[in-house]
């Protein structure tokens, strides 16, 4: 016989969506049931951006590329707390033009900077967003210098971090990230959320006056019953499990990511002190639609970012200290698809790059180069196979002004599998997250921004979230 | 066919390891934690892409049976290391990219154990 639950309000997905959602509804006093595939495993469970953190907490062990060309392998975390568990909690406000975009376009509601302004305000302070009180690691120096010496936009970015408050030896301030588990979970669970690991959602139906979640729980089949579902699983496991429940209408047909290329930079002085971080620089001077930053810079990440250039022969043990890996990332334009396979549990992604996208790749690509030059890099590797080092500003010419398909390229942020708005034609759900023509179901993550927003996303799913939640339960 | 999955991933992850790796004080460096990396994350993939991945190694374990008479791990290193190459440089993406996902799996295990600061090179 299979178990069964009863909630009113039950939450599918504990990554940050998840977690705002459920949390906002406890405070107001509902009934939560918050549930997560993945296990209830603490942040310092395993080493940050480890390959233990990988068999851990990322799905499919962090092997899950959209088929098309060039493959993109993409990164979701599968966790309580999901992405924040995983990702480097940098902090961004969604782009005031990329609301007003979202506005005109998908005629989204009630959705402007003023309107936004009291969400980011809440979740920042919940999550510690801040900038680093120390010095900034030298990689991220070696950015800024670069684009000062350029003329270009430059920022510090501030995180979602705890920081101590006292300097370690080398006068950085040493802090601890604030994702969900270390945030929202314990005071949404503090709150009265009943919160179970482990389990998957099979299907939604909607019954006369509620809705029944089949799902499976270490194998076990269970159904629970809420009078409103609010789904969270991230702008790939959302839209999957939606098309399994029938729900279909503009959902999973409109995938979008922030594809990214990298670079690794040889410099002549030490840069990298080799700590599993991302440094917090970025250059702003071409943003929303090109962001340029930090890359994780460890050793594996390394080596890893050199099986590019197998000829390079670099001795990483003498020159890893003078190295570091930065990225560019553009607003992809290019849109993919969900599809749910009926023999397999995982569901199948397409997504092909546009041909202006591999175009704004190259020139992302052109413009790093020209900052890491500045900030004095003697040879530079881009993400390309066989692709020759480039030594000085005069090579900066030999970049295609197309990328080629077999750039190794990747993508961390995924979204707009849902979108929202007013314009039903075009979107899956309503100016505030609730599917369109269904009753008390709404999605609450990445899914429903209706576009890349070209700045690090959790801020924005974080603010949506909670705008839609406090809509729903002041709108009942 | 999985004793010559095993084998052949086995083969293949100590081939890219020595390949990443250079010279080793140890005659015969062990990468058994890298393989066992290795084909734990690639148990870890959806089923439909795994099972592609494992079909593509054995048609990479038995590429040049006809010519050689023997399999991938039944090779010495230096003809290993040629079709690793040839792999590598193909103008199928399915090779390029099985080359790619194997190598990225070893690098990235390989550079993550505690001693690999003092030994190991970028090729």
């Amino acid at each position: 016989m299979s178990q069964s639950y009863r909630c009113q309000n039950l939450v599918i997905g504990s990554g940050p969506g998840g977690s705002v959602t459920a949390w906002t509804l406890a405070s107001h006093g509902r009934d939560v049931l918050l549930l997560e595939e993945g296990p209830c495993l603490p942040l310092d469970s395993c080493a940050p951006f480890s390959i233990d953190e990988m068999t851990q907490k990322y799905r499919n062990g962090g092997l899950n590329p959209a088929l098309g060309q060039p493959r993109i392998p993409l990164v979701e975390g599968r966790c309580v707390g999901g992405g924040s568990e995983i990702n480097s909690a940098l902090y961004h406000r969604t782009p005031e033009e990329i609301l007003d975009r979202w506005r005109a376009v998908y005629g989204v509601k009630h959705a402007g900077m003023e309107d936004m302004r009291p969400h980011f305000d809440a979740c920042e302070r919940a999550l510690s967003v801040q900038l680093n009180p120390g010095t900034q690691p030298r990689i991220a120096l070696k950015m800024k210098l670069g684009a000062e010496h350029l003329g270009w936009k430059t920022e510090e970015v501030p995180r979602a971090f705890k920081y101590e408050t006292e300097p370690c030896g080398n006068g950085r301030i040493l802090g601890k990230r604030q994702s969900m588990t270390e945030t929202l979970i314990p005071s949404a669970v503090q709150a009265g959320v009943r919160l179970q690991g482990g389990v998957r959602g099979l299907k939604i139906a909607r019954r006369k006056d509620h809705w029944n979640v089949t799902a499976l729980q270490h194998g076990a089949r269970v159904e629970i019953e809420a009078d409103a579902v609010f789904v969270c699983g991230g702008a790939i496991q959302t839209p999957a499990l939606l098309r399994r429940s029938g729900i279909q209408r503009n959902i999973g047909n409109s995938l979008s990511l922030h594809p990214m290329i990298k670079v690794v930079a040889v410099f002549d002085e030490d840069v990298n002190g080799g700590h599993p971080d991302v440094a917090a620089q970025q250059v702003n001077e071409y943003s929303p639609n090109l962001c340029m930053g930090c890359s994780i810079s460890s050793l594996p990440y390394l080596a890893l970012a050199m099986t590019d250039h197998p000829d390079a022969a670099l001795d990483l043990r003498r020159t890893s200290p003078q190295m570091a890996v930065y990225y560019a990332s553009i607003r992809g334009s290019a849109t993919g698809r969900i599809r749910d396979l009926p023999w397999s549990t995982a569901p199948l992604l397409r997504y092909s790059l546009a041909p202006e996208d591999l175009r704004g790749l190259a020139t992302g690509l052109r413009r790093l180069c020209q900052v890491l030059f500045a900030a004095g890099a003697t040879s530079l590797y881009p993400s390309i196979p066989w692709f020759p080092p480039l030594r000085n500003a005069d090579d900066l010419s030999r970049i295609p002004v197309t990328l080629p398909r077999s750039a190794s390229l990747t993508s961390v942020h995924v979204f707009s599998s849902c979108p929202m708005g007013e314009r039903s034609q075009q979107s899956a759900v309503d100016s505030f997250g609730q599917v369109h023509g269904q009753r008390n179901l709404v999605i609450n993550d990445a899914s429903v921004l209706c576009g890349p927003p070209g700045v690090n996303p959790q801020g924005t799913i974080m603010a949506f979230a909670r705008r839609n939640t406090l809509h729903f339960v002041k709108g009942l | 066919m999985s004793g010559l999955l095993d084998k052949t991933t086995s083969a293949l992850t100590y081939e890219l390891a020595g390949l990443y790796s250079g010279p080793s004080s140890e005659i015969y460096p062990n990468y058994n934690d890298v393989v066992r990396f290795v084909t734990r994350q690639r148990d870890l993939m959806p089923g439909f892409l795994g099972f592609a991945v494992k079909a593509t190694t054995l048609a990479f374990a038995a590429s040049r049976l006809l010519v050689d008479g023997s399999f991938f791990h039944q090779r010495d290193s230096p003809r290993r290391r040629a079709q690793l190459e040839a792999w590598r440089r193909s103008n199928l993406g399915a090779c390029r990219d099985l080359m790619k996902f194997y190598s990225a799996l070893v690098v990235l295990a390989a550079y993550s154990r505690p001693d690999a600061g003092s030994r190991m090179l970028a090729r």
